[in-house]
């Protein structure tokens, strides 16, 4: 595990190229920050580091979609930014990209999880997933695209099932 | 820079292919491992288990490849069984599938 001395108050902020292969590095980093504070236990670490991979990845391919697929190998491409905030026994954190701006409300097209349908769609279990995992969830529009911010507070929630669960229904706001 | 890895490898007894997988299953990873799990169910196959004991992180994309192969498996009149998720794996699973369209079960003996 990576070393990592942060307390409450800190801010850690990451700047990642908008490429699949740099969410694995996402995870790594929310993952020895939250093994910091022993009010997260080992289960709820799993959490962040799932609604971390499932924000980036949605970040990315929102800079894929925003930009064209070509565009994310660019080196003059804008990076998403990871910004964690640790502060009063919770865990907050943003990612922001430049893809051109999300509409969550979107996401209530795709069939349910049960239909069989819903194979043909290759995404759509991100922000469902985000909601059951995080204490909060907004989504803040920006000049040229959006930052999600997600709060995560030690207990483990209890758990929400996707079926019937709209996306941001769960102390959350969309904007 | 650190980046996801992950192996699939597959084992044919008679009509029943296994795959392993090792490793993360994420947007980096799930690609080139759907690609060579589509691959492999190219072939007569009656049975599909998918060992997930040495996979340490799935998010939805790994979720949405198991989908793909339960599916491809009921289009072809095959079963799938998911076996031997790690904790973490198991969780999400439990999350995205709550009714419960991928079968999921333990280790099984010999496997």
């Amino acid at each position: 595990m990576t070393d990592v001395t942060a307390a409450a108050g800190d801010v850690v902020e990451l700047e990642l190229p908008a490429r699949p292969e740099v969410v694995s590095v996402a995870r790594l980093v929310i993952g020895a920050l939250v093994a910091v504070d022993p009010l997260f236990d080992e289960e709820r670490c799993a959490d962040l580091r799932l609604a971390v991979s499932e924000a980036c990845t949605n970040a990315i391919q929102a800079e894929m979609v925003g930009r064209g697929r070509d565009a994310v190998a660019d080196p003059e491409a804008e990076p998403i930014v990871m910004r964690c905030v640790l502060a009063d026994g919770q865990i907050e954190v943003a990612i922001t990209d430049h893809g051109g701006g999300f509409d969550p409300s979107g996401l209530q097209e795709h069939p349910e999880v049960t239909s069989p349908d819903r194979l043909n769609y290759e995404g759509g279990l991100g922000i469902p997933l985000i909601t059951m995992l995080a204490d909060h969830l907004e989504f803040l529009p920006t000049a040229d695209g959006t930052t999600v911010v997600m709060r995560f507070e030690p207990r483990t929630p209890g758990l929400r099932p996707i079926i019937g669960g709209a996306p941001g229904s769960a102390g959350s706001s969309t904007g | 820079m650190a980046t996801s890895a992950s192996g699939v490898t597959f084992e044919r007894d008679g009509g029943r292919l296994t795959i392993r997988i090792a490793g993360d299953l994420d947007a980096a990873t799930v690609p080139d491992a759907l690609r060579q799990v589509m691959g492999a169910l190219e072939g007569q196959v009656d049975g599909i288990v998918v060992d997930l004991s040495r996979c340490g992180f799935c998010d939805s994309s790994g979720i949405m490849l198991l989908f793909r192969v339960s599916g491809a498996a009921e289009a072809n009149g095959a079963t799938c069984v998911v076996t031997d998720p790690t904790g973490p794996v198991r969780k999400v699973l439990e999350l995205a599938d709550p009714n419960g369209v991928l079968v999921v079960e333990p280790r099984q003996p010999g496997g």
